[in-house]
């Protein structure tokens, strides 16, 4: 008799989804003293174990923990940032994608083609001019290129090595972290910049201060930061929780409904193609 | 009827190779105190949970047979309706807590306020279940405030105040101290004198087979005895001893400290904490190489402080601690690692690896061994503590007990000249006690000397010859066990006890 | 956990009565950030905190709190880099005080500062377990409930482990430097982390399991909260005081775009 059901989902929701907000604050204080807040590495966890709803419902606990009971009043307004970092760390989780290694060569691809964008987007916004009525004037990609190529062949060749040096073999992984980095930046600028003028009391402030330095609005200034920092940020947590599940053991996998590496839509996928006529 | 009914009940986890039980039948009367020994990973803690229903619903796996718990069918109870006649309480009294509550008398009630009853029987309850424990003057306290021992006690209340029928207890006495086991074991005798059906599974065999009406032994999941005390015992004894442990050739590479230079020294230091409450005061000894060293105490003595000043983790507010000769304080803690290893009682703060083989090579690793050297102390250190099986095995798959040893082990293959082993019988069963035992008397042969923190006395006898005695942050004793004389006898029996053996 | 227990004034309100108070502050003060209003809601909540007794304690949680990011917010915006076009105070070299850079920077405080007070006194004064009670009382579910109060008694917890962990592992030969060097360490501080709590899960999903908690049926609660229709009558007037702050803000921004 075999009596395997499914597991009961709720208890390890409820056990799982406090001990990563907790995870949220520690982790944040053991990175203190690098350059990365890492306040999300727990969010990210649940997104990948339990899926995107509670990743998202996780993030949006953790900041209203934040508030309500540390009285960190600037947690609560960026509710939407976490709450987008969950659910995205979610749908990841949902695709297996934390179990998924990738070739090294891809992760090399994506440091490259990541740093390198991110050097274009920096020197784009420190290049570009005003005319007379206060428009911005970008500067055109063939004298960015001939004035910078120096920079752009450094960016590329930096961006591969850290891709294939520290991405390894978390290139899937790795580049859902930058592009959750990007969206981060996009959601929280307006947030930041409305709300506290653009400065959070962190070192970041004055990344925030040089852009706007270059004659750059308060918003678009805090956006150029997020752009510049949260990718960092997203990507060392993400790939965090990826080498964690990595050493994770089977059983105890087995335990979440997206802790294993068997993606059964896969296997369903195989049997509906072997049943084809 | 019998209130418990197995009948040829087998259950394999889902992805284990071997089963967990084995064709289990027992049936258990109403009012019975029932023992349940046998060596780590037996079986116990599977038959425990699945009394109180969690398999398949919580743990799925493969089952076979049937199991009636109070009329209950528990292979197909949800668990919540279980809960009402069988209390469980789990090995790891920390993890047993609700989390959400903020007091022990809040923490009590917790199940109750479940299970809807009036808030007027509640605090009933709750004054009463307290009171059984000899916890009340804890009732404000945080349950996350509390010792080792405090949390068993709650949560061994929590479970009474809901007044199951069966009560089951995995390792109940694991933290508890003489007197508060013996306490325990007068409330149990009571609770079935009154009906209550009680099944305790326990590592301290006397104290289990003594206040049990019947024993049942268990060994790879299989029933191998269930009558007297006397037959279990012999059953487990008769049962084939493993290899001896063995020192390989490599650990035994020139001491680098003739005896002439002691490994570390401590030279007067004192401690306060940041809340400015002293710790340690003038504490001063050395420890040479080829020593074994018992370090006793009661909690609060200053004992994990003066160990966490042994590699650097704290410097001395005054006078100095040296390490191979270098003074701590200017010497990262890394460095100091080279020359001590420490192991810490909490073993989670260590592992992460994804094998045991992959975890012992982090600390050599870290020393800049060669990728040779690093095998080769890698499996000297797994065959030191009967661990080479077990290589491929990943840290958490394997039970709590065998998971401290691949803790010290992980120590051990950095080969440090001292090892300092924080508390490290918690949790094991014989068979571990033993072969830490071996390890130090091998250690010692070789000229390489093991500092032990325990409360466990006994061991303390065996596996040590000098005995250092903190008690309030001095130094109450440093002496051989073999010269102790009366009045260092009555000081020890004062501070921490005598050993039995 | 910033609560502090006492029995003033505002320890003995219900919580959400506090609470509506706090939001109607808050919402009034970000949608209309004038600086006498500002003042004005200022000096009313420092003196309710002198009157409630906590604001010994409200003191220094504001300093730390607030003083980084004021010092930084008057530095970048008021000093360092102003507003363009902007009438220039006092200049001294490349620095510039600028009469719109302190304004600017100067609401932005302000707006803080109101927002925080009213935040914290209202959670100095309101133990977290009587706070979702409060909430559950509107709604907030049984389980969304725990997970709040588990996770802020975690907190603790978990930071001691992480010094825990840092002990272990530095004890094993790990360097841990500082900024970048850290990074390398990440894996082997962090990994000890998520895999412990990761094994605990499931002991702790047993207890919640064993203990009941999601057994069906009616629950009752140890905790109450006391409540009058005086109170019941404040908590109504506060929402329709924030929804009011809302209407009459975007009818007003529709007035004069």
């Amino acid at each position: 008799m075999d009596t395997t059901r499914p597991r009961s989902m709720n208890s390890i929701a409820l056990a799982l989804i406090p001990l990563a907000m907790a995870i949220n604050i520690a982790i944040g204080t053991l990175a203190t003293g690098t350059p990365i807040y890492l306040d999300s590495v727990g969010t990210v966890l649940v997104g990948a174990l339990l899926g995107p709803w509670y990743g998202l419902l996780t993030g949006i606990l953790s900041n209203v923990v934040w508030t309500l009971v540390f009285g960190n009043q600037i947690a609560i307004w960026f509710t939407p940032v976490a709450a987008a970092i969950g659910f995205i760390a979610g749908v990841a989780g949902r695709s297996h994608l934390f179990y998924r290694a990738s070739p090294k060569w891809l992760s090399a691809l994506v440091g490259a083609a990541f740093l390198f964008a991110l050097t274009l987007f920096v020197l784009m916004f420190i290049a570009r001019t005003f005319d007379n009525q206060g428009n911005a004037v970008f500067p055109t990609m063939q004298t960015l290129f001939a004035e910078n190529g120096l920079i752009f062949v450094l960016a590329l060749v930096a961006g591969a090595v850290a891709g294939y040096a520290v991405l390894q073999q978390a290139g899937y992984i790795g580049t859902i972290g930058l592009a959750t980095g990007v969206l981060a930046a996009l959601i929280s600028a307006p947030i930041s910049a409305y709300l506290f003028g653009g400065v959070t009391g962190a070192g970041t402030d004055l990344l925030v201060a040089a852009f706007q330095a270059s004659g750059a609005s308060i918003i678009q200034s805090v956006f150029a930061q997020g752009v510049v920092s949260d990718p960092f940020d997203k990507l060392t947590s993400f790939m965090l929780v990826w080498l964690a599940i990595q050493s994770l053991p089977r059983r105890l996998l087995a335990r979440f409904p997206y802790g294993r590496s068997q993606p059964p839509r896969e296997a369903a996928y195989t049997e509906a193609a072997s049943s084809r006529p | 009827m019998s209130i418990i009914q197995l009948r040829n009940l087998a259950f394999t986890y889902q992805d284990a190779p071997q089963p967990a039980l084995r064709d289990v039948t027992v049936q258990i009367e109403r009012g019975e105190l029932l023992a349940l020994i046998g060596r780590a990973g037996a079986g116990k803690t599977t038959f425990c949970t699945l009394l109180a229903g969690f398999m398949p619903q919580f743990f799925s796996g493969q089952l076979q047979g049937s199991a009636f718990v109070d009329g209950l069918d528990v292979l197909a109870t949800p668990i919540g309706q279980v809960a009402r006649s069988v209390g469980l309480v789990s090995a790891n009294p920390a993890a047993q807590i609700s989390g959400a509550r903020f007091t022990v008398f809040e923490e009590i009630a917790f199940g109750l306020e479940n299970i809807g009853l009036p808030p007027a029987e509640i605090v009933e309850r709750v004054t009463w279940a307290l009171g059984a424990l000899d916890i009340a003057e804890l009732r404000e306290r945080s349950p996350y405030a509390l010792s080792g021992g405090q949390q068993q006690r709650l949560a061994i209340a929590a479970a009474l105040a809901l007044r199951p029928p069966v009560l089951v207890l995995d390792e109940p006495i694991a933290q508890l101290d003489p007197r508060a086991a013996r306490e325990l074991a007068q409330l149990l005798r009571s609770l079935a004198a009154g009906g209550t059906t009680i099944v305790i599974a326990e590592h301290r065999l006397k104290w289990v087979t003594a206040l049990a009406d019947r024993t049942l032994a268990l060994e790879r999941g299989r029933v191998i005895a269930n009558g007297t005390p006397a037959e279990a015992l012999a059953a487990l004894a008769a049962l084939p001893a493993p290899q001896p442990a063995r020192l390989a050739a490599v650990q035994t590479q020139p001491n680098p400290f003739p005896a002439l230079q002691p490994i570390v020294q401590a030279e007067a230091i004192s401690y306060r904490y940041p809340s400015g409450v002293a710790a340690l005061q003038d504490i001063t000894f050395s420890v040479s190489a080829g020593e074994r060293i018992a370090m006793l105490g009661r909690n609060g003595a200053g004992k994990s402080t003066l160990v966490r000043h042994l590699n650097g983790l704290l410097p001395p507010a005054s006078g100095r601690v040296l390490v191979a000769g270098n003074d701590t304080r200017r010497t990262s803690v890394a460095g100091c690692a080279r020359h001590v290893g420490l192991v810490f009682q909490d073993v989670r703060n260590q592992l992460f690896a994804r094998s045991v083989r992959e975890e012992l090579r982090f600390g050599p690793r870290m020393l800049r061994r060669s990728a040779a050297e690093v095998e080769l102390l890698v499996d000297s250190a797994l065959d030191t503590l009967g661990l080479r099986e077990l290589a491929g095995e990943h840290p958490y798959d394997l039970p709590p007990a065998t998971r401290r040893l691949v803790a010290i082990a992980a120590v051990l293959a950095m080969a440090p000249p001292l090892l300092v082993l924080d508390e490290p019988t918690s949790g094991l069963d014989t068979l571990g006690v033993t072969r830490l035992i071996e390890l130090c008397l091998q250690r010692a042969s070789q000229g390489v000397s093991t500092l032990l923190v325990t409360h466990d006395l006994d061991f303390a006898r065996q596996a040590a010859a000098r005995v250092i005695v903190l008690d309030q942050g001095r130094l109450a004793l440093d002496s051989s066990w073999d010269t102790l004389d009366a009045n260092e006898r009555a000081q020890l029996a004062a501070t921490v006890g005598l050993p039995v053996g | 956990m910033i609560y502090l227990p006492g029995s003033g004034i505002l320890h003995r309100l219900h919580p959400l009565t506090k609470l509506a108070a706090a939001l109607l502050i808050v919402v009034a003060a970000s949608m209309f950030p004038s600086p006498p209003l500002l003042l004005g809601a200022l000096a009313l909540l420092l003196l309710l905190a002198l009157a409630a007794g906590v604001a010994r304690r409200l003191l220094p949680i504001m300093v730390s709190m607030f003083l980084p990011l004021i010092a930084s917010l008057f530095l970048i915006q008021g000093v360092l880099f102003p507003p363009a076009n902007a009438t220039t105070l006092v200049a001294l070299g490349p620095v510039r005080l600028t009469i719109e850079g302190l304004a600017f920077a100067g609401l932005i405080a302000g707006r803080l500062l109101v927002t925080g007070i009213a935040l914290l006194l209202t959670l100095l004064t309101t133990h977290p377990a009587d706070l979702v009670v409060g909430l559950g009382s509107i709604g907030l579910p049984r389980s969304a409930g725990y997970v709040l109060l588990v996770a802020l008694q975690l907190v603790p917890d978990m930071v001691a482990r992480a010094g825990a962990i840092l002990e272990a592992q530095q004890s094993r030969g790990l360097e841990v430097g500082r900024g970048l060097a850290r990074l390398r360490a990440l894996p082997a501080l962090v990994g000890p982390l998520l895999v412990g709590a990761l094994s605990d899960v499931e002991e702790r999903a047993m207890a919640i399991e064993a203990r009941g908690f999601l057994s069906p049926g009616p629950k009752t609660s140890l905790r109450t909260l006391q409540d009058d229709a005086v109170q019941r009558a404040a908590r109504l007037l506060f929402v329709l005081g924030v929804v009011a702050v809302v209407v009459l803000r975007v009818w007003m921004l529709r007035a004069n775009p």
